[in-house]
This record gives C-alpha cells, sequence and structure tokens, in this order.
C-alpha cells in the first residue's frame, strides 16, 4: 500500500515541484514530528509567529502543551530550532535564560537546559557560561545521499499516516507544494 | 480627653484606609483570578459572581466597624484610667494595632469564606503555554526610575552632610519621643550612632527594597507573549516599582526630616505637630496612592489579556496567572508546587509576591523576613530606648 501510494504521489507535478523544492522547514517538520515519533495530529506544540497590526510580524514564540505526548524538551528544541531556521531568531540574538524561561513556562529548569544542550551540540545555539545562551550562525552540512533516502522513507510513512487519518492525496500533494512555495519565497 | 481624641483620629484614619484597601481588594486581581481562584473571565462580572464580591465587601466593613468600635472602647478606658498610667497608656497606644489586626483577621476570614463560594465555579487553566524568546523589554531601567532611586540616597547624605555641618548646634541631649498626651518620654544623645541611626535605617531599608524589587522583576512570570501584552505587563511592573519607590520616599522624609528638623527647634520639648501631621497624611496619602497604583496594575492586567486575545495568542483562553489552583493552600494565600522553579510568584489577591514554599530558598528569605529584619528593628528600638 505504501509503494502503491509512494508511486501515485510521485507521478504528480505537485509532489515532484515539492521534492525539488523542499527546504528547511519542511524538513524540519517531518523531522521533528515524524522520524522522532510524534504523532502526525499533534502540531500543537510549535513555534509560532504571529503578525500584529504595528509591525506586521508578531515576536518569535514559542508553544509548549503538557498534555502532549511528546517530551516537553523535545516542544521547546523543536519549536527553537523552527525559529532558527525561519530566520525568525537571528545569528547573535541573545535568548531568554534558561532559569527565565523554565519559570515562563512553569517547567523544571533541567526540561529548558537539555533543549538548549542539545540544540548547542547541533550548532544552533552558543552557550556562554556569562552572556547566556546566543543564536548561531549555523552553516547546514551538505546532504549525503544517506539523508535523502532516510528523508523519503519517513516522508513515505508520513504520507502513508496522513492518508490513514483520512486525507486525500490530492490533498497531502497540494499541503507538500504549498509549503515548498511558502518556504522558497521566504528565500 | 486629648490623648482619647488623637487615638480616635489615629483609628479613623486607620478605618478609612486599611478598611478602605481591604473592601476595594477583588478589584486588585488578576482577569482571570477570582478570591484566588482560577475562573472564566467573565464570571466576575456575572450575577454569582458580583453577589459573591458583594457579601465579601459587607463583611469586610461590618468587621471593620466592630473593630473600630472595640479600638475606641479601648481608647476610652485608656484615656479614663490615665495616660500617665502604664495600664491606661497601654490601652491608648494598643488600641491601634488591635484595630489594624482586628481589620485584617477579619477581611483574612471574609475572602477565605468568599473563595469557598467562588471554587464550584473554578476553571482549570490552559495546559497550553506561550512564550516569547526575545529577552523582554522591561529589563532595563528607564531614567525617571534611575533618578528616582538616586534622589532617595541624596536626600539621605544632603541630611547626613547638614547635620555634620552643624553638630556644634546639637543640644548634647534633646527630646524624641512623645507619648499619647504629647508629654516627652524619649531623649537622644549627640553620639554619632544615635544621630546617624535613623539615616542608617532609611539607607539600609531603600537599599533593600530598591535590590527586592529589581529581583522580583527580575524573576517574574510572563504570562502573556504578544509584543503589546509584554508591554502592558512590564508598564504594569514599573507602576509596582513606583508604588515601592513611593514607599520609600515617605519613610526617607520622615526620618530624615525627623533628624534634621528635631533638635533645631526652638523648643526641643514642644510636640512635634508637623512631624506628627506629616506621619499620619503622609501614610493616608501613601495608602491612597497605593490603592489607586494597584487598580492601574490590574487595569494593565486586564488590558494586556485583551492584547494577547486580539493578537491570537492560543494560550489566552483561561490562563490565569500560570499556576494551578491546587497548589493554593491556606485559603489561596500559600503556595507550594514543587514542579514549579520559581521562588517567588504573584500572590493571588493582586498585591506583592508570595514565596514557593515547595523551593528551600523559600525558607532563606523567609527566614530574613521573620528573623532578620525583626532583628535589626528590635536592636534599633533597643538603642533608641536606652
Amino acid at each position: 500500500m505504501f509503494n502503491k501510494t509512494w508511486q501515485f504521489l510521485e507521478g504528480t507535478a505537485g509532489l515532484k515541484k515539492t521534492l525539488n523544492g523542499l527546504s528547511a522547514q519542511c524538513i524540519l517538520y517531518v523531522y521533528n514530528r515524524h522520524w522522532r515519533g510524534a504523532d502526525v495530529g499533534d502540531v500543537r506544540a510549535r513555534a509560532s509567529c504571529r503578525e500584529t497590526k504595528e509591525t506586521g510580524m508578531g515576536l518569535p514564540t514559542i508553544r509548549i502543551d503538557l498534555d502532549s505526548t511528546v517530551a516537553v524538551y523535545r516542544q521547546i528544541e523543536d519549536a527553537l530550532r523552527a525559529l532558527i531556521v525561519e530566520g525568525r531568531l537571528k545569528p547573535g540574538e541573545r535568548l531568554p535564560t534558561v532559569r527565565q524561561l523554565a519559570i515562563d513556562l512553569v517547567v523544571h529548569h533541567n526540561t529548558v537546559a537539555e533543549a538548549y544542550r542539545r540544540l548547542a551540540a547541533e550548532g544552533w545555539l552558543d552557550l556562554g557560561r556569562r552572556r547566556g545562551a546566543t543564536v548561531t550562525a549555523r552553516e547546514g552540512p551538505p546532504p549525503t545521499p544517506e539523508t535523502r533516502d532516510n528523508f523519503v522513507q519517513r516522508l513515505r510513512e508520513l504520507v502513508a499516516k496522513a492518508e490513514g487519518d483520512g486525507l486525500k492525496r490530492k490533498e497531502i500533494a497540494t499541503i507538500m507544494e504549498e509549503l515548498a512555495v511558502k518556504e522558497r519565497g521566504a528565500e | 480627653m486629648k490623648s482619647f481624641l488623637t487615638m480616635l483620629g489615629v483609628n479613623v484614619a486607620n478605618l478609612l484606609m486599611l478598611g478602605g484597601v481591604l473592601a476595594l481588594l477583588p478589584r486588585f486581581r488578576r482577569p482571570e483570578l477570582f478570591f484566588a481562584v482560577t475562573v472564566a473571565p467573565d464570571f466576575p462580572t456575572s450575577e454569582a459572581g458580583r453577589t459573591i464580591e458583594r457579601s465579601y465587601r459587607r463583611r469586610v466593613i461590618y468587621q471593620a466597624l466592630g473593630w473600630f468600635g472595640l479600638s475606641l472602647l479601648m481608647a476610652g478606658a485608656g484615656a479614663w484610667v490615665g495616660e500617665e498610667k502604664g495600664f491606661g497608656q497601654t490601652l491608648l497606644v494598643g488600641s491601634i494595632p488591635i484595630a489594624s489586626f482586628g481589620q485584617l483577621a477579619g477581611a483574612i476570614h471574609a475572602f477565605i469564606r468568599a473563595r469557598r463560594q467562588v471554587l464550584p465555579h473554578a476553571v482549570q487553566p490552559s495546559r497550553v503555554r506561550e512564550v516569547s524568546m526575545t529577552v523582554p523589554p522591561e529589563e532595563s531601567v528607564g531614567p525617571g526610575l534611575m533618578l528616582l532611586r538616586l534622589g532617595l540616597f541624596f536626600i539621605i547624605i544632603a541630611s547626613a552632610l547638614y547635620l555634620w555641618l552643624r553638630w556644634e548646634a546639637i543640644p548634647a541631649r534633646f527630646p524624641s519621643h512623645w507619648g499619647v498626651g504629647g508629654k516627652v518620654d524619649g531623649w537622644t544623645t549627640r553620639t554619632p550612632l544615635a544621630i546617624g541611626l535613623p539615616l542608617l535605617f532609611a539607607a539600609l531599608f531603600d537599599a533593600f527594597l530598591i535590590g527586592f524589587m529589581a529581583i522580583m522583576k527580575s524573576q517574574t512570570r510572563h504570562i502573556y507573549s504578544s509584543e503589546e501584552a509584554l508591554k502592558l505587563e512590564a508598564k504594569a511592573r514599573r507602576a509596582g516599582d513606583f508604588i515601592a519607590m513611593g514607599g520609600c520616599y515617605f519613610l526617607t522624609i520622615l526620618l530624615c526630616g525627623g533628624t534634621v528638623w528635631l533638635p533645631f527647634r526652638a523648643d526641643p520639648s514642644a510636640f512635634p505637630v508637623p512631624f506628627v501631621l506629616y506621619s499620619v497624611l503622609g501614610g493616608l496619602t501613601l495608602l491612597v496612592f497605593l490603592g489607586l497604583a494597584a487598580l492601574r496594575i490590574s487595569n494593565y492586567r486586564d488590558q494586556a489579556r485583551k492584547a494577547a486575545l486580539a493578537s491570537g495568542e492560543a494560550v489566552a483562553q483561561v490562563i490565569g496567572d500560570r499556576t494551578e489552583d491546587r497548589y493554593w493552600k491556606w485559603g489561596g494565600l500559600v503556595y507550594s508546587n514543587p514542579n514549579d522553579p520559581a521562588v517567588w510568584v504573584e500572590k493571588r489577591i493582586g498585591i506583592g509576591w508570595t514565596t514557593n514554599m515547595a523551593r528551600w530558598q523559600s525558607w532563606v528569605w523567609l527566614a530574613l523576613f521573620i528573623i532578620v529584619l525583626p532583628g535589626v528593628m528590635v536592636a534599633v528600638a533597643l538603642y533608641c530606648a536606652r
């Protein structure tokens, strides 16, 4: 069934475009939600940037859901990474301290510290002892064939799950195309 | 009779100030908190909410009047016995704390009763939490506040300098305390410590309160995350800073003014009427200022919630103060949540902060407030009485 679905989708022009134009946001979306075991429908924990009347673009915010099946540190990590990848948090920008973020979210310090540590290990953050966490200018590594294969494999699983949850194949293709177009526009 | 009238005046002022603030207490809350319970935003203005608030206010007023009556009886008995006798003096002076603590205890009782009535209407605060990842703008201290802070120490230093320059003109011994009837019952000798102690106390008090406010600001939880809401919350915090400044100025002027003025009067034994008037009227003004500022803070928080809703902040459904009701014990006055990293949290009554008793740091703070600060004050009082 997976193969059939994949073949169908691969045949559509929309998916081809999407695969060609898949950018960081889409990759991250799949990576965060599915590669690491979160539910497809769980989009509550995410980065959000609301538009405001005054500035046209709201402050970069992260949102966590304490009732989600995804661990809180992972929700913070995923949301922060998305903000950095989208360019909402610029290199050199200072983030709230571990203590402040923990107080604001009403979670343990270690939960926030773990999220910051993992992002620092990936090269997204610089954890200075005195100045706190700052966003770093990170050059993404060139994608290896293995990366692409893994991504395609996960994407296939995601599509199957989405289809199982009631989404139509055409609809899935359209969504992915829209995501890619939006990301290209942002670039 | 004179002493009775003095006590009557003080007790009337006490009734108006404290009773007024306590009766207004439910208006100082955050928009979704009502008698320390998380409720739907429209509940406090519903018929049930209004009935509970009215019933609370009625109880506070009746109890305040009852305690006021008792304090008058005490003052009358004290005046009848005679202020020169120890027991009479105790009755006269004791009428003030009796009225104050009585009103406070009555208000706490009324508050707890009202809370019980609100609890069936409690709602679960949102489990979705959203925060801004930009460093909040209110961390920097504005020039106005900085000038106000410096002004305090300017007054203290100027007073010290004045006393130093006129040191020889200070009498070797002069009256510094008067009884209820206006008779001198305390003296101060001209030693650097005795003269400088009130100034030192003012400086320590100001430094402590400024430091405390800075710590509170850095530890405060941000409830909303949209730009406009954050700005309004910052304004509310700044209003809190100005309340603290009001308290600092009142005490600094009282202590410095007394130290600079009392030794150089033409008749040092005369009852210092302007000084007493300043204490009573200044205290009254300060409490009115506190009440108005608390209403303003509540208004800012209300606006912040509206701004958060307008910006589409998903968590701005029912959020309260991001703490859950079950962690607020003893009538919603004591907070103990082991899952909360915050040591200091906003009081649910709307004015001030309280400690999270599940964290060990809270006990250190408590020790500081219960042992160290009163210890210093007792030491100062003992030294002055010597």
